[in-house]
């Protein structure tokens, strides 16, 4: 396996994660790029749009407006976040009114983790319905099991509940769509 | 005649929702809304999103039933973990909250749950009653409208979305727009020739609106529930009697009806949804009390318009999308691809194409508010214990429900992935604090917008003067002009006001 600084690559992938603990700010950096990557290859892909002479338009014009206009928008999201300090945000929006005890809060790497290996095991299960063709019902019975496990946080309680929760919803989903509804599964 | 005409249909739509092939679809979307409701993390518009698979077997009828049910029972559910967990159920509750949870700690949790299902009753039934008495008229008016008018009403709605929801203007028409971007790829609306798809066959079918709804809603709310941690509160209040006094109807009468006559209006605004109804209702009520000090301490008079104001917005946001086929709301979204879905194209035609479809979604939005009321006052002792359920408990399963709803639609993975990735970028948004109601509404409107704007323009050789000619499209024009320019009005008014003030 590859290390990177001595580290695991997983451990380090996950310490550059650290997504809650990410302000807002860094997130509009992250969501700004995003857009302005979509609105980039938007632009590209209108000047090569089909154009028709009965049509006025054309069919790249529209596209080419909206990216424009999202750029001008990215550029005043950041002046607003980074020169004005952000927008302002209700009272009713940043959960203040909700007090949970301290006691019953989980440390926040925890969740971290938790949430990025059930993201690496979606994305595994998707990958194996889609390009190895392993059954739906098997696939899904995987899935399920090994995400609730995650969430329990691996204790030993609630196993057998585990199984049969991931059998039901497996062989249920599978019978009720393919018998029932008639609609063929991944 | 007219008058007749409507009852009559009503009569029909109402006896159609009470038939047994109709009425236990009714029957499990209230019970699935209100429970839904009830548990922090999940919200009415998610359950809609991952209820539309279900909805493909079924008629047009049994499934706007089915979802505008789960939508009547998910914001009142949302009144039960408000008032007894402090943590509201939807978005929608968060005003109950201030006053619900105090009366119950303060040792009348019956009475808080009884105030707020009366309240969310009363509610509902005033918004139904403007959403018989305005969307008929207004889809009459509109079947009179040309592509200049609707490309300007699409526009208004755009606008009215960033101007009038939370938060940044800024970030509010950003996220619209981009929903109008992610909605342009695939066929074009006007020749029929594929653009924006990088070349890749897959991408000549456009993104499907049911992956690109739960992705960008059901996905990105299920990572965020991942990510906060479970530090709910175990609910610690008994429920032994939901209490309704016989005088509250008098006493909190006048509360009442202009809390729900907020929400209606409220409702009817693109994009604008229960959570801004409820607030304004609230504040409102606060203002206008003898009694303000009380608010946030337990006041009756503060539940009653939050759950007044909130469950109004059902029947008002379901005005645009019947009468001229333009969604009130996230979920009004689902349920106008449910539409579109089953074949049935939403707006002013409906009235003449779909005329018992149209009476069917009123009849149901009546029924499913009484079947609500007497849910909520008969089980909710025993609904309320469902608020005790982490919700982390049930992402995995409601994971694989999106996965299967967006696969069933067209039979291809191509789909799921699309899902995925919307997912992201919903998660990234509601970071950012960009807002996903316009992404939504832009996603859907957008196609239409376009094709009537190409449409309008090829009809004048590619003039914009005759838009001068249309005196509906140019007041939308104008007003969604001034809607764009407001805030940055208010902002400098602001400034200046602060400056002269300090100096």
């Amino acid at each position: 396996m590859v290390t990177v600084t001595g580290h695991c690559p997983i451990l380090l992938f996950l310490k550059l994660l650290k997504v809650a603990r990410m302000t807002r700010t860094r997130w509009t950096l992250v969501i700004g790029l995003v857009v302005c990557l979509l609105a980039g290859i938007s632009i590209q892909q209108a000047g090569i749009a089909p154009n028709i002479a009965f049509d006025v338009l054309g069919s790249g014009t529209v596209p080419m407006f909206v990216a424009v206009i999202l750029l001008v928008l990215v550029a005043l999201m950041f002046i607003e976040e980074f020169v004005f300090g952000g927008p302002r945000i209700e009272f009713y929006e940043e959960g203040e009114i909700v007090e949970p005890s301290s006691d019953q809060v989980e440390p926040r790497w925890n969740a971290n983790f938790r949430t990025f290996l059930i993201l690496v095991v979606f994305i595994a299960y998707l990958f194996a319905l889609d390009f190895l063709s392993v059954p739906f019902w098997a696939a899904t019975f995987i899935a399920t099991y090994i995400s609730s496990r995650i969430l329990e946080g691996g204790l030993g309680r609630g196993r057998i509940t585990s199984l049969v929760v991931a059998a039901v919803i497996a062989g249920g989903i599978d019978i009720i769509f393919t018998n029932f509804l008639l609609i063929d599964l991944p | 005649m007219e008058i007749l005409g409507i009852v009559n249909g009503l009569a029909g739509g109402i006896w159609h929702v009470l038939t047994p092939e109709t009425i236990p679809y009714l029957l499990v979307g209230v019970f699935l809304g209100i429970t839904v409701g009830a548990i922090p993390g999940l919200t009415g518009s998610m359950l809609i999103a991952l209820s539309l698979p279900a909805t493909f077997f079924l008629t047009p009828e049994q499934a706007m039933v089915l979802l505008v049910s789960e939508y009547v029972g998910s914001i009142s559910g949302g009144l039960i973990s408000a008032t007894l967990l402090r943590m509201p159920g939807t978005p929608a509750s968060v005003m109950t909250t201030l006053d619900g949870y105090p009366m119950a700690k303060g040792g009348q949790p019956g009475r808080a749950l009884g105030l707020g299902t009366l309240s969310s009753f009363v509610g509902g039934l005033v918004s139904w009653v403007f959403l018989v008495l305005l969307a008929i008229p207004l889809a009459a008016a509109a079947v009179h409208f040309g592509p200049w008018e609707f490309f300007a009403l699409v526009l208004l709605a755009l606008v009215l979305i960033s101007a009038v929801g939370e938060g940044s203007v800024i970030r509010a028409l950003l996220s619209g727009l981009l929903g109008v971007l992610l909605a342009l790829p695939g066929e074009d609306p006007s020749v029929g020739m594929p653009r924006l798809t990088l070349g890749l066959p897959s991408f000549e079918g456009g993104f499907a609106l049911l992956p690109v709804l739960v992705g960008v809603y059901a996905i990105s709310q299920i990572i965020g529930d991942m990510l906060n941690a479970d530090s709910r509160p175990k609910n610690k209040f008994e429920v032994n009697k939901v209490a309704i006094k016989l005088n509250d109807m008098v006493k909190h009468g006048s509360n009442l009806l202009r809390s729900s006559v907020i929400g209606t209006f409220v409702g009817i605004l693109p994009g604008v949804g229960a959570n801004i109804g409820s607030v304004l209702s609230y504040l409102v009520a606060k203002t206008m009390s003898k009694t303000p000090e009380k608010f946030g301490k337990g006041a009756e008079e503060g539940i009653i318009a939050a759950e007044a104001g909130n469950n109004a917005t059902v029947g008002g946001a379901l005005i645009p999308l019947i009468s001229l086929g333009i969604p009130g709301s996230i979920a009004d979204a689902f349920l106008m691809g449910a539409m579109i879905i089953h074949g049935i194209t939403p707006g002013p035609l409906l009235f003449t194409n779909n005329t018992e479809l149209v009476y069917v979604i009123m009849g149901a939005t009546l029924i499913a508010n009484i079947v609500m009321f007497i849910m909520m006052m008969g089980l909710i002792r025993y609904i309320r214990r469902v608020a005790d359920i982490p919700v982390y408990q049930l992402l995995p399963p409601i994971l694989i429900f999106c996965v299967v709803g967006s696969f069933a639609l067209g039979n291809r993975m191509f789909d799921v992935w699309v899902m995925v990735a919307c997912g992201f970028l919903g998660f990234l948004m509601e970071r950012a604090k960009v807002p996903l109601a316009p992404f939504v509404i832009g996603f859907v409107l957008a196609p239409i917008a376009e094709a009537k704007l190409r449409t309008a323009l090829q009809i004048s050789g590619g003039s914009y003067m005759p838009i001068f000619d249309r005196p509906i499209a140019v007041i939308l024009v104008v007003c969604s002009i001034i809607l764009l320019f407001m805030p940055a009005w208010g902002y400098f008014k602001r400034r200046r006001n602060g400056t002269s003030s300090s100096s």
